[in-house]
């Protein structure tokens, strides 16, 4: 085997993985095959990372189970009332906190956020007045209220259990009332 | 598809409930769990419809799919993911007989294996790329990081799954 | 940047994604069920076995007494079961469960049938009696029958306490009489025959309809601790619509956990309940003739146990399942209002 005598900085690292997926430019393309021409590490690196994308990408896909279609179809998400076009203003709840409220180091790291983008000042502050009164405790307003159904569920429950069918099964025919 | 080219909640849940299903597993890595995630993903996109710009819309979905996903990761995890200690970039260190593993086989439930063992940045980098096709700049924007982090996630999810495969896995077999 | 896609659709669930509070946390495990056969045969020779075989292929009919500590004191109630071919009835006033060929079924009042489970593909192996519990056969000073049979009395003990006494026919194996005690040696609940026939002569056999409607989707996978405290070890898991139904047995008692996506609507709760706190979540229990359900809240989950097991095991379950909470508030509030300002971007 040839020795390498580059330093490990100077190898492709993961520029091997921006080649094999098709993402340099045609000069760096160039200069790292350049490089792979005469480095038997990175090409053995390159082998490798080929290798585990070969066998991410067929990966078969995923089949559901059976149920599953059914309930997608047929369960209507609890959105069905919501607006199909949410306003920021509608999800703020009625006990909104004044902007003012917000920490300054949480605004200091919004504005430090990578990309830069244009926003509208008066809507971010009434959004991070909703996400205020959320953190301080108050209801969150979109989590989707559920009651469990208890008589459903000791039934389901004892069907489940194992055990003797009688002393299992007998309680649960007793009349006991779990409506309000 | 409707003439406006913006689909119907019915018909992104008919004819994409499959490939919400597919990433939805690969990132949760269980049944219960990718559920939850696709109806969750559906929710989203049935609020989001309204807003939805004809283009791509497999992208679209893998985008609200991952940051459903993260989401979901970062509500359950009781502290930030410990960032991996530096490593020297190379994925693998040349060895004789390196080749040999070159030619293993893998199984799809020790890949999938594998993927759930992965940190959720990583898993997600890793999905959208080589499960998912999604290019850098795509990745860029679902995930809402620059395109020097997405390369060095994929590159070291890569090598991370690999190193979990072929010198740690149990099939003796290769 | 290519269309705009906007993240609108993030905002509302971002902003309701920010948990009230945090329970105790425990590693959620994730992996495959427990298969049957892998497990070592019990030596210890669980009574439970014997009754539910007896019960199944026996033919008999009788009455059963239900009695149990409930809202507002003791309460007792009178039923009536028949068996005969395999298949077997207990019947209330107005409902009855059914068991035939594995499947149980109930029938509402107004005559509806609903088929609740059809048994998994493969049996859920319990853990052993006698991990957790000392089965022993007591003999009385006198002989003790029950609905006139004798009978033999067999007590299962946990850490030297009585926890159940089983009273089972001497000939055959019938489960007649059950008693669950509390720490101090009360009775909280018996369930006795009180009148047995073990040779029916012109009644007819139950008959249970066949039914195939859909029983909960068997999960193969399941997002649930393994082991929960006081030796409840997970052994099944079913889906039906938003509700995940997680078994768990300490081999004498099953305990099901449920786990719906959302927040407690506490409007539409039965009334009766007690009010506890589990974690930073309220919660409610209400007591039932086969044993308890307890409701609370956790994060971005509603749970709902139910079992027979004592009220201690049940505490030291719920405090133990996962919640979903974290982050600190800084952390929150950043991605909150990051993710709040992002769709604003034409």
């Amino acid at each position: 085997m040839e020795t390498d005598d580059r330093a490990p900085t100077q190898h492709l690292g993961d520029t091997l993985s921006a080649l094999i997926d098709g993402e340099l430019t045609d000069d760096a393309a160039a200069s790292a095959r350049a490089h792979l021409a005469g480095c038997r590490a990175c090409e053995a690196e390159m082998a490798a990372v080929d290798q585990v994308r070969s066998w991410l990408r067929d990966l078969p896909p995923v089949e559901p189970p059976a149920d599953f279609y059914r309930r997608i179809r047929s369960s209507e998400p609890e959105a069905a009332s919501t607006p199909a076009t949410p306003t920021l203003l509608t999800a703020v709840p009625a006990t909104a906190v004044p902007a003012t409220a917000v920490p300054a180091t949480a605004r200091a790291s919004t504005t430090a956020t990578v990309r830069p983008r244009r926003r509208s000042g008066v809507v971010a502050l009434v959004g991070c007045a909703a996400a205020t009164a959320v953190v301080l405790g108050v209801a969150a307003p979109h989590d989707p209220e559920t009651t469990p159904p208890v008589g459903r569920f000791i039934e389901a429950h004892a069907t489940a259990a194992g055990g003797d069918p009688v002393t299992h099964l007998a309680p649960v025919v007793v009349p006991v009332s779990f409506r309000r | 598809m409707t003439g406006s080219g913006v689909p119907t909640w019915e018909e992104v849940a008919r004819d994409h409930g499959r490939f919400l299903y597919t990433v939805a597993y690969r990132l949760t890595g269980n049944d219960d769990d990718a559920q939850d995630l696709v109806q969750e993903v559906l929710l989203r996109v049935r609020r989001g419809l309204g807003t939805y710009q004809p283009g791509n819309l497999e992208g679209w979905l893998s985008r609200i799919t991952t940051n459903a996903f993260l989401d979901h990761v970062r509500r359950r995890q009781r502290r930030p993911a410990e960032a991996l200690p530096e490593e020297p970039d190379r994925v693998l260190p040349p060895a004789p007989g390196a080749d040999l593993a070159l030619e293993a086989r893998v199984l799809p439930d020790d890949l999938q294996e594998a993927l759930r063992r992965l940190p959720p940045d990583y898993r997600a980098a890793v999905v959208l790329s080589d499960v998912i096709g999604q290019s850098y700049e795509e990745i860029a924007v679902s995930l809402d990081i620059p395109m020097g982090t997405v390369r060095s996630r994929i590159h070291r999810g890569r090598g991370l799954l690999r190193k979990a495969l072929v010198s740690g896995g149990d099939r003796g077999d290769g | 940047m290519r269309g705009r896609i906007s993240e609108g659709v993030l905002v509302l669930v971002l902003v309701a994604s920010v948990p009230a509070g945090s329970g105790t946390a425990f590693a959620w495990d994730t992996g495959p069920l427990p298969q049957s056969g892998n497990e070592p045969a019990t030596p210890v020779e669980n009574p439970f076995d014997k009754a539910r075989e007896a019960a199944t292929t026996l033919a008999f009919t009788g009455t059963v007494d239900v009695d149990w500590d409930g809202a507002g004191g003791r309460h007792s109630d009178h039923l009536r079961v028949q068996a005969a071919g395999g298949s077997l009835e207990v019947r209330g006033e107005s409902t009855l469960m059914a068991e035939s060929e594995g499947a149980r079924m109930v029938r509402r009042p107004g005559g509806k049938w609903d088929l609740l489970w059809s048994g998994p593909e493969v049996s859920p192996v319990r853990p052993a009696l006698g991990e957790k519990y000392e089965v022993a056969t007591v003999a009385p000073p006198e002989p003790v029958t029950v609905a006139s049979r004798p009978t033999e009395i067999v007590e299962i003990r946990q850490a030297g306490t009585v926890r159940e006494r089983l009273f089972v026919d001497a000939a055959n194996g019938l489960l007649l009489k059950r008693e669950q005690l509390d720490g101090r040696g009360h009775a909280t609940r018996v369930v006795a025959f009180s009148s047995i026939d073990l040779e029916p002569d012109t009644s007819p056999p139950p008959s249970p309809p066949r039914l195939t409607d859909e029983s909960p989707d068997r999960l193969k996978s399941v997002s649930a601790p393994a082991a929960l405290p006081g030796g409840y070890r997970r052994l099944d898991a079913y889906r039906e619509d938003d509700t995940v139904h997680v078994l768990y047995s300490d081999g004498l008692y099953d305990l099901s956990v449920f786990r719906q996506r959302g927040a407690l609507d506490d409007g539409d709760l039965p009334a009766s309940g007690t009010r506890v706190r589990i974690g930073s979540g309220r919660g409610w229990v209400y007591g039932w003739p086969g044993g308890q359900v307890l409701v609370w809240e956790a994060g971005h989950s509603v749970f709902s146990l139910v079992s027979e097991a004592p009220t201690e095991d049940l505490v030291a379950v719920a405090r133990a399942l996962p919640t979903d909470g974290g982050g600190s508030v800084v952390d929150r509030m950043r991605r909150v209002c990051h993710n709040l300002l992002e769709p604003l971007s034409p």
